[in-house]
């Protein structure tokens, strides 16, 4: 009696889950099946062909744009796993009211609606330019804009780890002679790894997925999304192709660490 | 022999420069100095162009009066506040029975599934739009406003499931198991222990949501035939930065200022019930 139940259960929630990925997925797939179609309105078939892949790799401001996303995303977000550990860690030793502070400033940019730091970001960028500080709307301001708001997406990643660090390790470093910058660098840091990591893979994916920020920040350079927002009178065609590549791409990722998981639950049976 | 008599401010600030003393709470010093620099400063100038004429520089009201003056702009703006308030309870809605299955060790052991959620992400949220702008053509509906809803739940849902996976899957199993054997049902395991313990996930989640959607002035434009939101109109002005920017400055402040008064207002009450938040929930 229970057993049925049970297995009721389990049908039931598989089915929410497998429901709720199709539904997910079902605009993709149908994007990625009229990439392999040369029609420029989305639905009519005219005959199977690479032609959108053709049209995507000459069309140089596409490539420019898929080159921006990708490299600001990388760049940014690789400072923002130092800076945002660093700073964990820093906000970790402080006393309960600093701390709460801190943590508190840290968060505005999560807070905040991204319109309004957006404008924000480029009205001191305004003014920079307006005392004639050297920095124009491109990479610079892109990076500077994704790193100040990706960075407390870091920090709240590696803060659970610090918490569960213990806390005489530190000490101990201290203890068996190692300075206290060595301690952190040898000692603390590669416990936080984990949390870095997945801090990485956070901010990676907002900056790549940003728009709002980046469109009131890029200037004339185009991201993948406000080259296709710009163009959104006649968008490209090619954008499929661009879907399907980058799917494909973020789903062989996907497997590989199916694998490793698989891999790792494996071992851990022993 | 007292030596803060008069001393120089320069010699003052080196001497105070050669006392400190490197403790680990300074790694934070550098992010919050940018902080400062780069975050708290831009919103402070956004707040002061806010009261400065666009074209003569003198400080005015004109840019607040003029929010008020064209009622399309009030409007828009709590179109966009009550948008923002249905995508977020039907994001909930959606993702918190995903999120429960998947951090049950009953139902799911792997992470790999949730990654799967994860996945679209990569995809730019652009290209999410322009693929639901396509099946709606080929399904033959018009865009239009409820369209323009499905897009922003369709395009922020996994921002929603994911702290609602991290805090749902961070409760410690053991109070469940308690709760069952002591004799509560599920039901009553849910409401009392599981549900409560998520508040943090679910907070995080909403926030994100409300700020994402508010923000966002693309998918109205693209799902939305003529659907005006607030970042439209505050896109617009602050695209003609030279004649208007400062008009744009004064309605970016305009939600600034509700967005604090609304957090000031819920961290009040969530604080008057007590419930502490640990580390956890966050994403």
């Amino acid at each position: 009696m229970t057993k049925r139940t049970e297995t009721t259960k389990k049908i039931i929630a598989r089915s929410i889950v497998i429901g709720m990925l199709i539904l997910l997925y079902f605009p993709l797939m149908l994007l990625i099946v009229f990439s392999f179609t040369p029609s420029v309105a989305m639905g009519s078939w005219s005959g199977f062909s690479f032609s959108l892949y053709r049209d995507l790799f000459n069309n140089s401001r596409a490539m420019e744009a898929v080159r921006t996303t990708f490299l600001v995303a990388a760049i940014s977000s690789a400072i923002a796993v130092i800076l945002g550990t660093f700073t964990a860690i820093g906000i970790f030793n402080m006393k309960k009211n600093k701390q709460e502070l801190s943590l508190a400033g840290t968060q505005i940019t999560v807070i905040n609606a991204e319109i309004v730091t957006g404008i924000a970001f480029a009205t001191l960028f305004v003014a920079m330019m307006n005392i004639n500080i050297p920095i124009r709307f491109g990479y610079v301001t892109l990076v500077i804009a994704h790193v100040m708001f990706i960075t407390p997406f870091v920090i709240l990643a590696v803060m659970p780890r610090l918490y569960r660090l213990n806390p005489n390790l530190y000490e101990a470093g201290l203890d068996l002679g190692a300075g206290p910058m060595k301690t952190m660098f040898t000692v603390v840091m590669p416990q936080l790894i984990p949390g870095m990591i997945s801090g990485f893979a956070l901010a990676f994916t907002i900056s790549l997925d940003d728009f709002v920020v980046s469109s009131f920040n890029t200037g004339h350079l185009n991201t993948i999304s406000t080259w296709l927002y710009n163009s959104r009178q006649g968008i490209p065609p090619e954008s499929r192709a661009l879907s399907a590549l980058i799917f494909a791409l973020a789903f062989i990722a996907l497997v590989v660490l199916y694998i490793k998981n698989k891999k790792s639950q494996k071992a851990f049976r022993g | 022999m007292e030596k803060t008599k008069k001393t120089n401010p320069t010699i003052r600030f080196f001497k105070r420069l050669k006392s400190f003393h490197f403790s680990r709470s300074h790694y934070a010093l550098p992010y919050l100095i940018m902080l400062a620099v780069l975050v708290m400063l831009p919103l402070g100038m956004m707040i002061f162009n806010s009261f400065r004429h666009d074209i003569y520089g003198h400080f005015t009201l004109f840019n607040y009066r003029q929010f008020f003056r064209t009622a399309g702009n009030w409007q828009a703006m709590w179109r966009s506040l009550y948008t923002a308030a249905i995508v977020t309870v039907a994001c909930l809605i959606l993702a918190y029975p995903v999120a429960f299955i998947l951090s049950n060790p009953k139902f799911n052991r792997s992470t790999t599934i949730i990654f799967a959620f994860a996945l679209p992400m990569w995809v730019n949220i652009m290209l999410r739009t322009i693929a639901l702008r396509n099946l709606f053509f080929l399904m033959g509906i018009d865009l239009g406003y409820p369209t323009v809803v499905i897009g922003l739940i369709y395009d922020f849902f996994p921002f929603m499931l994911l702290p609602l996976y991290t805090s749902l899957s961070s409760i410690d199993r053991s109070y469940v198991e308690a709760g069952s054997d002591l004799g509560a049902g599920a039901v009553r395991n849910f409401s009392k222990i599981t549900l409560p313990l998520s508040v943090p996930g679910i907070v995080s989640g909403s926030i994100l949501i409300f700020m994402a959607t508010v923000s966002n002035f693309a998918i109205a434009d693209l799902l939305g035939s003529d659907i005006i939101m607030f970042g439209n109109v505050v896109n617009l002005l602050f695209r003609n930065r030279r004649l208007t920017g400062n008009v744009g400055s004064a309605f970016a402040t305009i939600l600034l200022v509700i967005i604090v008064a609304s957090m000031l207002a819920t961290s009040r009450l969530t604080r008057k019930k007590g419930g502490g938040t640990q580390g956890g929930g966050r994403l």
